[in-house]
């Protein structure tokens, strides 16, 4: 009897871990599995959101974008839109770290404009706050500090690109990138703005 | 090929596929929010609705509100945002709200609270301020531990009292 048993018993004592093994092997492949699907279903619900934020941001970017919010505040208290009654308003932001090229810059692109339109408000938003302040004297156009925060950000993003800001009333109709000289900047704003 | 071999391939392949998955999640997590937990919100000074200049107290924290009157979502949720207001007094927090445009905030619905109309150009590019409500919690070197955009409800309001928490 215990002869025939023998071969068995050999087989029966190697069959056991094995079959621990397998059964280890199989539970992590299910719980990978299920990972797997918990991960993948989020995935799809945010790319949903996703897709649905894009939609949504390309209709913001159509239609709040245009509208500028042009109301800061610069050394003299609150400026506002059409506080001096100009048709255009350009936006450009002035960086303390170059204020004093920033400044003779933005004079003489103002200044080679100045014949041929007069009917732009030039409004140079400081990246410091009041920092810049104290250069008004200096310049000829309407250092502002602060403004509310949309339009800080739309100009934020501007800035990035080196473009200055067109409005025409208080809607944005272009953004022109910063020339390298001044008399090239006044000729691309010259450029940019409708003709009458 | 062995039993062993080809479960050892099919687990480095599922292995491969959740790292992906979640290096994804994690991409998407960070473009959802607009913002990044740690990024600096330098938001010291800047002027109220009528041109007052106001400066924002370095406190342990800062709790900021971007809102306006005529969302209805930042009404929705108020008792919510009524009890972090309280807890981030509790912690002698700074509380600020902040209209995004002119005209977003009147005088009556702001009352004595802290509130910004103008802020500088660093706190513009910081702030994305296209939607209403957003609530942010800065800590003592104003960099961003919390946000929300949209209205919060009791699991935001847990998180976000959780984040008061861990402030040091």
């Amino acid at each position: 009897m215990l002869a025939v048993l023998q071969p068995f018993r050999g087989q029966v004592i190697q069959n056991r871990p094995s079959r621990r093994k397998g059964m280890k092997h199989k539970i992590i492949l299910g719980l990978s599995v299920v990972l797997l699907l918990f991960v993948g279903a989020r995935l799809i619900v945010l790319i949903r959101g996703e897709l649905g934020r894009l939609e949504g941001g390309r209709s913001l970017a159509a239609s709040v974008h245009k509208t500028g919010s042009l109301h800061g505040v610069g050394p003299g208290g609150i400026v506002g839109s059409g506080a001096l009654g100009l048709k255009y308003r350009v936006l450009f932001v002035v960086h303390l770290s170059s204020l004093d090229g920033d400044l003779k810059y933005w004079n003489a692109v103002r200044k080679a404009v100045g014949p041929q339109t007069s009917d732009i408000d030039w409004w140079g938003i400081c990246d410091s706050g009041s920092a810049c302040d104290a250069f008004q004297g200096a310049a000829r156009f309407s250092v502002v500090g602060f403004m509310d925060p949309y339009q800080m950000r739309v100009l934020s993003n501007a800035d990035v690109t080196s473009r200055v800001l067109l409005y025409e009333n208080a809607i944005l109709f272009g953004a022109v990138e910063r020339a390298a000289t001044s008399t090239k900047m006044a000729e691309a704003l010259v450029k940019a703005l409708p003709r009458p | 090929m062995s039993g062993d071999a080809l479960f050892r391939r099919v687990m480095i392949a599922l292995l491969a596929i959740v790292l992906i998955l979640i290096g994804t999640l994690a991409l998407f997590r960070q473009m959802d929010g607009d913002y990044s937990i740690g990024q600096a919100i330098p938001l010291a000074e800047g002027f109220s609705i009528d041109g007052a200049p106001v400066e924002v107290p370095r406190g342990k924290c800062t709790l900021i509100r971007v809102t306006s009157d005529n969302c209805p979502y930042c009404q929705k949720d108020q008792p919510q945002y009524k009890r972090l207001i309280d807890k981030a007094k509790q912690m002698s927090c700074s509380v600020v709200t902040l209209g995004p445009r002119v005209g977003d905030i009147s005088k009556e619905s702001v009352g004595d609270a802290m509130s910004l109309q103008y802020v500088d150009f660093a706190v513009g590019r910081a702030l994305m301020p296209f939607r209403t409500p957003q609530t942010l919690i800065l800590d003592a070197s104003r960099g961003l531990v919390w946000q929300r955009q949209g209205a919060l409800d009791d699991s935001d309001l847990g998180a976000a009292l959780q984040a008061f928490s861990l402030l040091r």
